[in-house]
Order: structure tokens, then sequence, then C-alpha cells
């Protein structure tokens, strides 16, 4: 009698555990529409590998909730060049993704200045891909001062700060998303000017290859401050 | 088997009670079938703070600590900010381009609008808080949401006086910020009737009430030693 009832406790108990572990990923619409809404994978870019999905909303998936395997407490990616739209154009997906589609910056540093928790940098990879796992930044704590810059061939550096800091957002491509409009001020990007003044793109920018069309260079993940 | 009894006192008792309900409850009907009917074109007077204060010392100050995109510049908030570096009054459509975050300057439009956002929260309350002359400000969740921590428990070692507030504490009570938001709301001001959600400057001179002192080439005269103290120290401090 007594083995009877512990088998039914036993199956009870498990069936509970069983759906509570998989509410979180089955039972929220929220959450499922906004995974969803992100889409097939990047064409270009090794699927789920840390250089896919270049200025997607990472934490989307990479949070509590997954589907993600890592959690990421802040994550983005740094492109090259402003994109420039008009009101007409920016209505126009398709005209968006031509004109606003841009080259990933590989290797930017970016500095981060926490409220707790002090400052680290990061490494882009060649997607231009940038993360930060919960447990690679214990105490990180909003908000967050950010700054990006880039080492050129020339040795000369390119710089962005941003004018506001980040209050609580952990994916970048929350707020910095294309094309800068009024929600928006456009992806996390990095640029110079030529000597009439215009926007223009440095070597840098062009011919750049992510793993396995070329060799992953797996290059360090955290920078000098 | 002998049949329980019910005591007639106690019947009597439950009568009552259903009577009193019944007649309560006809009172209520009768109350709201006279109710007036919607008016919409009806007003409510609010005593508001001072415009020109709030728009050359405080905006900015407001937009940087709280205005950023992932915060109080998303439009979904109750208070909701326009501004320079962050989210910009829509002049129209969905993906309008004609003001971009992070490029042209905050418009007059846009400081009006948080402006009147701060009032709006809880219009009523605002009003008492300014008529009189903004003793209690902690009442405003306006002030006491930035004063409280995400878990809602107060920081060791601090006064538990703020409300739990998503985004964490961002002022405290020794603040210039915090100062001159309070020294704003114990400026004297005119008597503002509404039109609408918008203020206008229709106050008369025997209320007693004084303006804030808008000098000539448009910069304010703060005339207040706390206004002078702290809302003069927020331009360089964020």
């Amino acid at each position: 009698m007594v083995r009877k009832y512990l088998l039914h406790i036993a199956l009870c108990v498990g069936a509970t555990a069983s759906s509570f572990g998989t509410s979180s990923c089955i039972n929220d619409p929220v959450h499922n529409s906004a995974v969803n809404a992100l889409g097939d994978e990047t064409p270009g870019y090794p699927e789920e590998s840390q250089y896919h999905r270049p200025g997607q909303p990472c934490t989307t998936c990479h949070w509590t909730q997954g589907p993600g395997s890592n959690k990421f407490v802040l994550a983005g990616t740094v492109f090259w060049g402003q994109c420039n739209i008009t009101d007409q154009e920016a209505q126009n997906p398709a005209i968006v993704k031509a004109k606003c589609d841009r080259q990933p910056v590989d290797r930017a540093e970016v500095r981060v200045l926490a409220s707790k928790g002090g400052a680290k940098c990061f490494y882009t990879n060649c997607a231009g891909n940038f993360f930060v796992r919960e447990d690679e930044w214990n105490g990180l704590t909003y908000p967050l001062l950010v700054s990006v810059s880039k080492k050129l061939s020339t040795g000369q550096y390119k710089v962005a700060k941003m004018s506001g800091h980040i209050g609580r957002e952990p994916s970048c491509s929350n707020c910095h998303d294309n094309p800068a409009r009024a929600v928006s001020p456009g992806q996390v990007y990095l640029y110079e000017y030529n000597e009439k003044g215009e926007l223009a793109l440095p070597a840098e920018a062009k011919a750049l290859k992510c793993p396995p069309e070329a060799p992953n260079t797996d290059p360090p993940k955290e920078c000098e401050l | 088997m002998k049949r329980a009894r019910v005591p007639v006192r106690l019947i009597g008792t439950i009568v009552g009670a259903m009577a009193t309900f019944v007649a309560i409850m006809s009172a209520i009907g009768t109350q709201a079938s006279c109710a007036s009917s919607y008016d919409p074109n009806k007003t409510t007077a609010i005593v508001a703070p001072d415009y020109e204060i709030y728009k050359n010392y405080l905006d900015d100050f407001l937009d940087r600590r709280c205005g950023t995109l992932d915060c109080h510049g998303a439009p979904g908030r109750a208070y909701r900010m326009f501004g320079s570096k962050g989210l910009r009054l829509p002049t129209g459509t969905l993906f309008d381009v004609a003001l971009v975050s992070g490029v042209q300057p905050t418009t007059e439009a846009e400081k009006r609008a948080n402006y009147e956002g701060i009032i709006a929260l809880e219009p009523e309350e605002m009003s008492r808080v300014i008529a009189r002359n903004g003793e209690n400000p902690l009442s405003l969740l306006f002030l006491r949401k930035p004063l409280g921590t995400e878990t809602g428990q107060p920081t060791p070692g601090t006064r538990a006086i703020g409300e739990r507030h998503k985004g964490g504490q961002v002022l405290d009570e020794s603040d210039p910020g915090y100062r001159c938001i309070v020294a704003w709301l114990q400026y004297p001001v005119k008597l503002l009737p509404l039109d609408g959600a918008i203020p206008r400057d229709t106050g008369t001179p025997d209320t007693g009430i004084v303006d804030a002192g808008v000098t000539g080439d448009g910069s304010v005269s703060i005339g207040s030693p706390d206004l002078d103290k702290y809302c003069s120290q927020l331009p360089a401090y964020r």
C-alpha cells in the first residue's frame, strides 16, 4: 500500500517538474513570437555559431527562456558605415536592407563601464558580434556606459562613444536597429570622413570573411582597457 | 431523527441584512442612472509647475537620466520622454525620419511634451503638490519611483521612501537633480487652467501667485535660493 502511494507521488512530482521545465519555452506566446520573428539564419554566416545572425537582438534567444544555450548579459554587433535613408525609403524593407546592410567590424574593441562591477573590454569576431555570458561578468550592474573602437592598419583609431547610457537592455539591436529614425539611432557603426567631408569606409571594411570560408583564428575575447 | 431548529432571531438578522443589501444596491443603481452623461468638452483645471524652469534646467537632466530608448524613451511608458539621444516626437509616419534619434537637438515641442508627460502621470496629485507650494513632494510617484530600488527594498543605510523601480535607483535625496526637482515643485506659479492637456498662461495677477520671471533674453531669472543652488549645477551634472 505504502509503495503504491509512493509511486503515485513520484509520478505527480515528475509530471509537475516536467511541465514546469517545458513551460518556459513552450507556453509563452510573446517570447515564442519574438523568436519566430527573427526568421531564418543570415546567409553567409555559420548557423548556430558565435558568428550567426549579426545585427539581430541576441538576448531574444540567449536569455533565461532560451532557446539559445547560453544566457548573455550584454551582446551586439558593430558595423562599418552609417545608413542614410529617406522617409519614403524607410518604409520599404527591401530598400532598407539594400541600403543599410553593412560590413561587420572584425576585432572592434567594445569598452563597457558598469555602474557596479567595474569595466571590461571585449573584441568583436569576424561577424562583428560580441557577447558577454552571464558567468563572464559576475556582478555586472546596469546602467552601462559603452564605447566602440577599432585600430586601423594605418595605426589610427576609429572611436564611437554612446552619447547616453544603456539603462537595462542587454541586446544592442533592440534599440540600435536600421534604419535610423525616431525610435532608433540606427545600428552600432564606425565610420570615417574622406577629404571631401563625406562619410567613407576604411580599407578594413571590405572583403571580410568568416568561418568556414576563412579559418577561424579564434581571437581572444577580452581586450585591454 | 431530530431536526435542527433555526432560531427566529437568526432568521430575522438574515432577512434584515438582505433588505439592507437590496436597498444599497437599488441606491447605487439610482445614482448610476442619474449620473451625468459624458462630456467630451469638459476640462479640469489643474495647478501646473513652472514650464520655463523645467525647460531650461530639468528637461536635459531628466533626458540624460531617464530618457534612454530602453527606459523612459520607450514609446509604451506611462512616463515617456522625447529627446535628442532617445525617442523622438513622431511627426506622423511609423518610419518617421524627420527627427532621428541621436541627430537633431531636442525640440521645444519635445520639451513641452515631456513637461506635460510629468503632469499627466498624476494630474490631481500634481495640482495638490503645487497648490501647497511643493510641500510633501514625495506624494508624487514621479519622485518616489527614481528613489526606489529594483527590488523595492531600500539600499542599506537609506530611508525607505522610494517605490519599486524596474530601472533601479537613479536619484538620491542628496542629488542636485532631486533637489532641483523639489525646488521646482516649490516654486510659486500662476494658476494655469487647462485647455485639454496643455496649460495656458492665463493666470490672474491678484491670486498672489507670481510668475516664474522670464527675462527679456528668454533666460530664466530663478530668484530662489534652492533653484539657484541646485538647478544651476545641472548642465554640468549628469
